[in-house]
């Protein structure tokens, strides 16, 4: 035989068994998982039973732990025993609490935050923040120092839902500087606080008020970009994020501190800030909306022509007017909206533009006035 | 104990579902669970519910929309809303829609009774 043919033949056959191998790995992997999803579900729908008679039936602790006791998967408790934490509170919150921690769940876990590997640290900390196990606070306080940003996310997720709002300021700089988050993944782990943090929250933004640069004096009248360096928490993303959580919970009293921050002359602080009073549905007294609505950032003209609607100021229909034009397509949408929501004043500046010269305010007030349910009076 | 009124339970986590169901059994109601949007207003519309305990966030129909449905062929059985903390909006929203009462998760079994006890009169 050729030995071209035979050295091409001899690759053909190893490559085959190669590939023949994989699929049967793959084969085997996937009904050991099947297997094991049964097994799962099956166990799942027995400990249901002793949970349900323990938690409402009167079966006791030991009873339940020892009709419970024999299976050592502790993912498998884990996962069921996890969406009931997530919806149950108060005594039926503890009691499930407490048959975890006599299952050996709490020191099983306990034990691979400190020790285990990165993905197995990370779930630990999930688990005993979702079992508000106080005493590994300390614990998951020390994670967020870790180099991995998946054991930092964890570590700050775990405290969250820990109820230890004093842990609030270091989760969020670790966040902040060691993941790669955006404000809103960012807000969305630190909601895990819940409304019990908004008294941190506002004296936290006091204290990084301070950190913030002088609006009195700043070079052209706004805030010089700093890039932070790594590990470093720029005080001015900390407050904008604490602001978007002050409009998250609606935290009460808060509307005087937000028209203080809008002095601040931040960009970004200002979006957050807009935002926060869009959540919370009304405005600082004495709010001027004008100034926003001609600011040189794109980003705070859209969300202060969305704004608009909160203050029914009819003196800054002109300038709504005025961003029918915007280079911006947002901000052309949010005016033409607020414009439609202004009834007929608004309406009739949307029916002059459509039929204007200029192309972007005709197109975006022709759009808008399509979108209009408002009839005429007749 | 009160009277096996048949209560619907509209709650797409079965879990949940279940230990909602378990808690209504004991005390002496008929809970029908259903597990997603579709279902639920199916079953509101077909079946002798005397409430609802309607979740949210459901699969195929958010718990808004069936509400809104239930109102709008107009049916005026007492529904209880399900939702979590972070969802207010919706939860202003389904009451303006002409929901009875609400809870937000996390919450107790037993504080859902009191509701639907209040909902129902027997308070």
């Amino acid at each position: 035989m050729d030995p071209y043919l035979y050295n091409l033949l001899i690759i053909i056959l190893i490559l085959a068994g190669v590939i023949l191998i994989m699929a049967g790995a793959i084969v085997l992997i996937r009904l050991l998982s099947a297997r094991n999803q049964r097994v799962y579900r099956q166990k799942a729908l027995e400990w249901e039973e002793i949970f349900l008679d323990y938690l409402h039936s009167g079966l006791g602790l030991e009873e339940a732990c020892r009709r419970m006791a024999g299976e050592k998967r502790y993912y498998w408790l884990w996962r069921f025993f996890a969406p009931y934490l997530e919806v149950l509170k108060g005594t039926d919150f503890e009691k499930t609490k407490t048959l975890c921690r006599e299952l050996g769940l709490i020191d099983h876990y306990r034990g691979k935050l400190r020790r285990g590997r990165p993905a197995s640290r990370a779930l630990a900390a999930r688990v005993l923040g979702s079992l508000q196990c106080r005493d590994s606070v300390p614990e998951m306080l020390n994670q967020l120092r870790n180099k991995n940003p998946v054991i930092v996310q964890a570590a700050a997720q775990g405290l969250a839902r820990s109820g230890e709002t004093e842990t609030f300021l270091p989760a969020a700089r670790a966040l902040l500087s060691h993941t790669f988050f955006t404000y809103e993944g960012v807000t969305e782990i630190l909601s895990g606080y819940g409304k019990e943090a908004c008294p941190l929250l506002q004296e936290g933004i006091e204290t990084e008020e301070e950190k913030l640069p002088d609006p009195d004096h700043l070079p052209g009248g706004r805030v010089p970009k700093r890039k932070p360096r790594r590990g470093e928490t720029d005080p001015s993303v900390l407050v904008s994020i604490m602001t978007d959580l002050l409009g998250y919970f609606r935290c009460p009293g808060s509307l005087p501190l937000l028209g203080r921050l809008l002095e601040r002359a931040d960009d970004e602080i200002t979006v957050h800030v807009l935002k926060a009073l869009l959540r919370f549905g009304e405005v600082p007294p004495d709010f001027d909306l004008k100034p926003y609505l001609q600011h040189r950032y794109w980003v705070v003209r859209n969300f202060s022509a969305k704004t608009w609607k909160l203050t029914g100021d009819q003196q800054a229909l002109p300038l709504l007017e005025d961003l029918l034009s915007d280079r911006n397509w947002w901000v052309r949408f949010q005016a033409a909206e607020a414009l439609r929501s202004a009834g007929r004043p608004g309406l009739a500046i949307l029916e002059k533009q459509a039929a204007g010269t200029d192309q972007a305010a005709s197109a975006i007030s022709t759009y808008a006035l399509s979108r209009s349910e408002v009839k005429e009076p007749s | 104990m009160a009277e096996e009124k048949k209560i619907l339970v509209a709650e797409d986590d079965p879990g949940l579902n279940r230990l909602i169901s378990f808690k209504l059994s004991r005390e002496g109601y008929l809970p029908l669970s259903v597990f997603d949007g579709k279902a639920a207003l199916q079953a509101a519309l077909e079946e002798d519910v005397e409430a609802v305990i309607l979740d949210i966030m459901m699969p195929f129909l958010d718990g808004i929309q069936v509400l809104k449905k239930i109102r709008a062929s107009g049916l005026f059985l007492p529904v209880i809303i399900l939702s979590v903390k972070s969802r207010e909006d919706d939860l202003h929203q389904a009451l303006e829609l002409g929901a009875n009462d609400y809870m937000t998760k996390p919450f107790q079994p037993d504080e859902l009774i009191e509701h639907l006890k209040q909902v129902l009169g027997e308070a």
